[in-house]
């Protein structure tokens, strides 16, 4: 299969390729979709970023519009303006997302912020790892709560958060970590809340973590 | 609108938030039938109430036979611009009575009866207390294309005396208002659809 690579500094189209790697300081005005996609440098996407396979992510992104793929891997800092889809979702670096994530399986290790994340299973542990290698993004001496990332809503089969600020997490079985801020808890199956955590209020039985 | 909620549409159907999705992602769910209200919590989200249990039902009896990619091509067909059903096709479909089969091109003035065709049809063989030629001159003013969709609806209107076949292409009522008196009770298309799909899923085998 031909590699396509965009480099440089420059501004391109959108179109469709095999396999595609974008590097430099890229723009893009267009939808893009190709085969398999791997993204570094500093790239700005004015359209769709999609692909059937897999998108990797390690430089800093911004995608003005929905991010599909059947596997979604970040590395580096992405924003996407839309919607997220994929089968799967793997985020070890910083990932802001203003529509609904959407992901059979959700694995955040990084920062991870949305409006709302869905799916069969939805991890998110923000831990001290990996605020420390984010360039102090959490300072000493600051409110924790107000510096965990924020997500609006998770509804998932199976959840597990830590280390994040959410509104209503709704699932089946359910573990909420000690460093969480949760207004809203619905479980329908199994809910453990670690006793550090903040929530407010809860809908279900928890059987303590 | 008739809706239910989607935390009662999982303990109703006992399908997983993840199956849910999985669905929505995969174009099985109108992304549309996810309507979000303000609730105390923030939103909740529900849906046209008789689509999304139709819909639900469907996938969940035809799930093993078919691929996720064709249960979505299944459920979009009805305004694809191929040759329609043939004759033979047509033939098998009971829900048409069967005294319309040979002659409903003629009787819908059809080159082709496609399957949006076949649900209308099927709706208007379903209205109760109409005569014979109520019905015939319904089928023969049936608009072309027919503008439904899985996110329409179709409903019988009585108008001066004379019936009337509304098609919309949201669910239920929404945005349309009528004059006083003027009773409407619309019936989702995918309500009509879904069975249709699952009766006659044979049809759809290697056509796909």
């Amino acid at each position: 299969m031909a590699v396509n690579k965009i480099d440089g500094v420059r501004t391109v189209g959108g179109g469709k390729y095999d396999k595609l790697v974008i590097d430099g300081v890229i723009t893009v005005n267009g939808d893009l979709e190709a085969e398999s996609i791997s993204v570094d440098g500093v790239v700005t996407i004015n359209g769709k970023l999609e692909s059937d396979s897999f998108i990797k992510i390690s430089g800093v992104a911004t995608v003005n519009d929905k991010l599909r793929a059947k596997s979604i891997d970040v590395d580096g800092v992405v924003s996407i303006k839309k919607d997220v889809e994929a089968d799967e979702i793997m985020i070890h670096g910083v990932v802001t997302a203003k529509g609904q994530v959407s992901a059979d399986r959700v694995e955040s290790r990084g920062m991870f912020s949305a409006e709302e994340v869905v799916g069969d299973k939805v991890i998110i542990h923000c831990d001290k790892k990996n605020k420390a290698t984010l360039g102090g993004l959490f300072r000493l001496g600051r409110d924790l709560h107000k510096e965990l990332p924020k997500v609006g809503t998770i509804e998932a089969t199976e959840i597990d958060v830590d280390g994040i600020r959410v509104d209503n997490v709704n699932g089946h079985n359910i573990v909420i970590g000690p460093r969480c801020v949760v207004e809203n808890v619905d479980c329908t199956g199994r809910l453990a809340i670690a006793p550090e955590a903040v929530v407010k209020n809860v809908n279900g039985q928890a059987f303590g973590k | 609108m008739n809706l239910i909620s989607k935390k009662d549409l999982l303990a109703v159907t006992g399908i997983s938030y993840g199956q849910l999705y999985r669905w929505k992602r995969q174009r099985l769910i109108p992304e549309e039938w996810f309507i979000k209200k303000a609730a105390y919590t923030g939103q909740e989200t529900f849906f046209p109430r008789e689509s999304i249990l139709s819909r639900v039902e469907t996938i969940l009896q035809l799930k093993d036979t078919y691929s996720m990619e064709q249960l979505a091509e299944m459920f979009s067909k009805g305004s694809e611009k191929g040759p329609g059903l043939s004759p033979e096709e047509l033939a098998t479909i009971e829900e048409i009575p069967f005294e319309w089969r040979d002659c409903l091109p003629q009787l819908m003035k059809r080159d082709a009866i496609t399957w949006d065709d076949v649900i209308a049809a099927v709706f208007v063989a379903g209205c109760a207390g109409l005569t014979e030629e109520e019905k015939k001159d319904l089928l023969d003013r049936m608009p072309y294309p027919i503008p439904a969709g899985d996110s329409g609806s179709i409903a019988l209107m009585k108008m001066d005396g004379k019936y009337h076949v509304f098609i919309l292409k949201v669910n239920g009522m929404v945005g349309l208002a009528l004059s006083n008196g003027i009773e409407v009770e619309p019936k989702p298309w995918s309500g009509i659809a879904d069975p249709l799909r699952m009766k006659y899923k044979e049809m759809f085998k290697g056509g796909l």
